[in-house]
């Protein structure tokens, strides 16, 4: 098994241990939505910048696929879920703010071992360029969560 | 590169429209049976096991098939996967409908498959799907087995007693 492989599979056990211990104010069933939700729009964000923009492209080798495919549905999703709950537990504006800048630069670093490692190639200049699509991410994931928690409880669909 | 299976709005883009349009009218008309939120988790549950199946499995290294008119992502492409939405939801509404006791799951899922299949296959025929690589009908069967296990395995997560217990639906934020 590639050591690249090792590396994601033990971010991936991290990110879900930190998101066990969490302090959760979303329900059960918000949680599992949003996690639906982030994954699905990380998805087709990562797919037209891959496929249609070709601003970077993911390895063809299987493991760092693998590698790859951690990053994109479990990593990213899930940190993303654990931002939304940290906004939602904090009251002040500095908590918030550190926390989103921790996260923030915990998913950038990811990016750029992904980068280090083979699983996404693109041109030097496109690294900040990640950045951006992750702070977009976090943007999306915040207005999401906004989204969700105003939804009315009541039988409906 | 991107191949080009097919320029004009016809049999595919209408098959998905239709669909679509006929899944969304039965998930407004049919009498509730779930709160908003879990209603909304089912319906979004099948869009996100299919999309990650179709986005691991559809694109390279694998590369088994493409969706739609051109091997790159289209907007046609997003729309088929709404498409699995109502399809996940009416899974879990007849079965919470009918209240299917544990012994009969497999038939269950097994008659669901059935008709996923037959309907992966018209999609097929009209050009929704382009199978490559030597890549089969059959070859869906393990999936849609996997994916409408998880999504019974997660309607009775979401009832157990347990998650109930704590409040799942309890919803009292402040926002900033």
């Amino acid at each position: 098994m590639a050591l690249d492989l090792a590396i994601f599979i033990f971010i991936a056990w991290v990110i879900i241990s930190v998101y066990l211990i969490v302090p959760k104010r979303l329900s059960i069933i918000e949680n599992f939505l949003l996690f639906f939700l982030f994954t699905i729009i990380t998805m087709n964000i990562f797919t037209m910048l891959d496929l249609n923009l070709n601003l970077f492209q993911h390895s063809k080798k299987v493991n760092l696929f693998i590698s790859f495919w951690i990053q994109r549905n479990i990593i990213i999703p899930l940190s993303l879920v654990i931002f939304v709950n940290y906004m939602i537990y904090f009251k002040s504006k500095i908590n918030k703010f550190v926390v989103t800048v921790l996260i923030f630069l915990n998913l950038y670093l990811i990016n750029l071992i992904a980068f280090g490692v083979g699983l996404m190639t693109c041109s030097s200049n496109l690294y900040l360029g990640s950045a951006v699509v992750l702070a977009v991410l976090m943007l999306l994931a915040f207005l999401t969560m906004k989204l969700v928690t105003k939804l009315p409880e009541g039988k409906s669909m | 590169m991107v191949i080009v299976y097919d320029q004009n709005f016809n049999s595919n883009e209408w098959f998905l429209i239709s669909i679509l349009t006929i899944g969304i009218i039965l998930v407004w008309k049919l009498p509730k049976r779930f709160p908003i939120k879990e209603s909304l988790v089912y319906f979004t549950c099948f869009v996100f096991i299919g999309m990650i199946f179709d986005h691991t499995i559809s694109i390279q290294p694998f590369d088994f098939y493409d969706v739609n008119d051109k091997s790159s992502y289209q907007f046609m492409d997003f729309v088929s996967y709404l498409t699995y939405g109502p399809f996940g939801y009416l899974f879990i509404y007849f079965y919470d409908l009918f209240k299917v006791k544990n012994s009969y799951n497999t038939i269950y899922i097994f008659l669901w498959t059935v008709i996923s299949l037959v309907t992966e296959h018209i999609a097929q025929i009209l050009g929704v799907f382009h199978y490559k690589n030597g890549y089969e009908l059959y070859y869906s069967f393990p999936i849609y087995l996997v994916i409408l296990l998880s999504q019974l395995y997660l309607y009775k997560f979401l009832n157990s007693d347990k998650v109930k217990e704590r409040g799942c639906l309890k919803i009292e934020i402040r926002f900033l």
